[in-house]
């Protein structure tokens, strides 16, 4: 899968969404739940938008002296025993991760959720080792997906979200010969009996990172389930994958991130679980004794020093999916990429380029809200059109000559000079009111007053295909008519 | 006993050659704002502990109020609510410290030394309670704070059904905040800290909270108010 979950262009993906009913109606219903449930949380602290300076300022920071504090951590991590790989790419990242389970000739290995370890294709990897490789997804959604023969994701935080209950009581009857109903306490107690064996036997536990704790050597995780704390106490060997970005100077400052992180995410105080660990002690009896970091850039790089760079401070709470009109519309595996909604159309291009994830600027939009929400303060829809003028300006990539191309570069024109605008106004009245049917009223109210285009051509084709496109009033009553007449009048 | 690093002055090139190859003057962070530190912080014990309580609810988790005196008779009837069974309790002074005795014929304790890894694991997973004593109860999120170590593994507070929290009154703080300035300058090299609010949950199908995952299917919190 890695950060690619589809080989369909952008534009079939959309096609399958608007056909999938239920996980529409699923992201509909889970970011109205959780936008009450953010919104409250944040109420409660209070201050909020002063909380949001801090946590920027904390992110800016570490992002400004990344090499300093990747050297004070990797150094704290080597003091105690631990080795740290610094991964380019995700096949050095892979290659790493393979070479330590097949030194331990570990079998049976137990997975945290982390959006990194999917980002570069650890579980196909570890699949590919062998039919008697056990390997287990622990938290819940995952492990849904993984029993759904791997599954694709659809929300960071939420990864099956687009599953209902009775497919995953399905699933759970074919597959572990689960016998029960569909009550998601008996499905969960089904899914904790069989992982706990599992973790019981592991010998290999493999987690993401939150924040990697830059004076300790520490790192963080946050679950509500438990399952990372289970990861990270059974098994003898552990290894940790973080995007280089994922670093505080304290557990100081993390302490403050994983509130901003939690109240975000789900709208908690603070996730169940929050917890700071590393190599285990030499009197201590559980936890790693072997522990391993693979501090991946796999093209983050490229935000350094650009525009971009602030997507980097991202925190992955996923409020900005919560908030975001197309992503209500189009759903999780539209966008194609592991990062889906805004910081997915925004991270996704940087990480792997415009020729595949070139389209997802353009799924925005650009109403803000992405940006308003984000608790680190990353100008989500300011980045989106920083894209767009790199693919337009600097790349020239729709520079080719195409109809929709001639189209674009029409509207630039008409749209630039006023006199222009004026007549292109003229001229669009003139034709579209020779389009609608009639002069049905669609939608009571004035807006459709003089009736809706059902089927335009061109650059409104898309717009036509789903929705109606009114009619603009006669001429004699143009906005701009409408406002000399009552700025004159005032 | 010494680790690795791989790969290292490459990978930081490739920043530096990112921002021009000018490496800049290391500056410390410095906070923005004291907001952190006084949130929640005029408030008084009394008053936290309203906070705490509203909040256990939230999480899921069981709050009882008792005294030093009471205290022993309060976990023993938690044990018993439980269902008995195997207790498995940490190897630390603060048991004795805070007069914490836990009555049952089926007491196992956490043994220090690595040799007793699997014994320990199987033992934790084997228990039906475990009984612990936070470094801190955090207010604002009803949160226990817990330095695993050698006398108290990791696999103590998650492998166990149900979990019992002694809390002396003394350990309450506002929130997180105050745990991690203290934790900053005074956790042990090496131990382990879990911030635990109320029992493993999840709402990963169609969103219906679920309690008991993967941790104790049930958390209680003892708090003793003249400790």
């Amino acid at each position: 899968m890695g950060l690619s979950t589809s080989t369909k262009t952008f534009a079939e993906r959309l096609e399958d969404s608007k056909k999938d009913t239920f996980a529409r109606a699923a992201v509909a219903k889970a970011q109205d739940a959780q936008w009450e449930k953010r919104e409250t949380a944040r109420e409660e602290l209070g201050n909020w938008q002063e909380w949001r300076d801090i946590a920027e300022s904390i992110r800016q920071h570490t992002l400004k002296y990344l090499p300093h504090y990747l050297t004070e951590f990797s150094d704290n991590v080597a003091k105690r025993g631990g080795h740290v790989f610094f991964a380019a790419n995700a096949k050095e990242a892979n290659d790493y991760v393979k070479r330590i389970v097949l030194e331990k000739n570990a079998k049976k290995i137990v997975k945290s959720k982390s959006m990194v370890t999917t980002e570069v294709d650890i579980d196909p990897m570890l699949v590919s080792l062998g039919d008697d490789m056990d390997i287990l997804e622990t938290d819940l959604a995952e492990f849904i997906l993984q029993v759904a023969d791997w599954d694709e994701p659809s929300h960071i935080v939420f990864p099956a979200l687009h599953k209902n209950r009775d497919q995953i009581r399905e699933i759970f009857a074919a597959k572990l010969g689960y016998e029960g109903d569909n009550d998601p306490v008996n499905l969960a107690r089904c899914a904790r009996d069989t992982m706990r064996k599992l973790f019981l036997k592991s010998e290999v536990g493999i987690t993401g990172c939150n924040f990697a704790i830059a004076n300790t050597g520490d790192i963080n995780l946050s679950t509500n389930e438990g399952n990372a704390d289970l990861t990270i106490s059974i098994p003898k060997t552990q290894i940790v994958l973080m995007g280089m970005e994922r670093i505080v100077p304290s557990i100081k400052e993390a302490e403050i991130l994983d509130n901003m992180l939690a109240r975000s995410a789900v709208g908690q105080k603070l996730t169940t679980y929050v917890t700071f660990a590393g190599q285990k002690a030499e009197d201590e009896s559980d936890g790693p004794e072997d522990f391993h970091v693979v501090i991946v850039d796999n093209g983050r790089s490229n935000a350094i020093g650009t525009a971009f760079e602030s997507i980097l401070q991202c925190i992955r709470c996923g409020a900005c999916l919560n908030v975001c009109p197309v992503y209500r519309q189009i759903g999780g595996h539209a966008y194609g990429s592991i990062y889906p909604g805004p910081v997915g159309s925004v991270l996704s291009p940087v990480l792997g380029g415009y020729e595949q994830y070139g389209d997802l600027p353009y799924a925005s939009t650009l109403c803000g809200a992405c940006t308003e929400t984000c608790p680190v303060k990353i100008p989500l829809h300011e980045l989106l059109i920083e894209h767009r003028k790199v693919m337009e300006d600097e790349l020239k990539m729709h520079h080719d000559g195409s109809f929709v191309n001639m189209e674009m570069n029409a509207v630039g024109m008409g749209t630039g000079h006023p006199a222009m605008f004026g007549m292109a106004v003229n001229m669009a009245h003139t034709g579209l009111s020779m389009l609608p049917k009639a002069k049905e009223v669609t939608v009571e109210g004035s807006l459709f007053k003089y009736g809706a285009v059902r089927k335009a051509p061109a650059l409104a084709k898309g717009w036509t295909d789903v929705r109606d496109l009114p009619v603009a009033p006669p001429h004699k009553e143009q906005f701009r008519q409408w406002y000399k007449k009552h700025k004159a009048g005032k | 006993m010494t680790g690795s690093i791989e790969n290292r002055e490459q990978f930081l090139a490739t920043l530096l050659e990112k921002r021009g190859g000018v490496e800049l003057p290391f500056e410390p962070y410095q906070a923005i704002s004291d907001l952190p530190e006084t949130h929640l912080a005029d408030l008084s014990a009394e008053e936290l502990l309203d906070i705490a309580k509203e909040q256990a609810e939230f999480v899921s988790a069981n709050l009882v109020e008792t005294t030093a005196s009471e205290m022993n008779a309060v976990i023993a009837d938690l044990i018993e609510k439980s269902g008995g069974g195997q207790v498995m309790i940490p190897t630390t002074d603060e048991f004795a410290k805070f007069g914490v005795e836990v009555a049952t014929d089926q007491l196992v304790s956490w043994k220090i030394g690595a040799e007793y890894r699997d014994e320990n694991i199987m033992a934790a997973q084997n228990s039906n309670v475990a009984v612990a004593v936070p470094k801190f109860f955090l207010a604002e999120s009803a949160t226990i704070v817990v330095e695993s170590e050698a006398g108290q593994g990791r696999s103590l507070h998650f492998l166990p059904t149900h979990y019992i929290a002694v809390i002396p009154m003394s350990r309450m703080v506002a929130r997180s905040t105050q745990a991690a300035d203290w934790l900053d300058k005074n956790k042990k090299p090496g131990s382990t800290l879990h911030f635990i609010s109320g029992p493993s949950n999840s709402g990963d199908i169609e969103m219906q909270l679920v309690v008991g995952l993967h941790g104790p299917l049930e958390i209680n919190y003892v708090v003793v108010k003249d400790l």
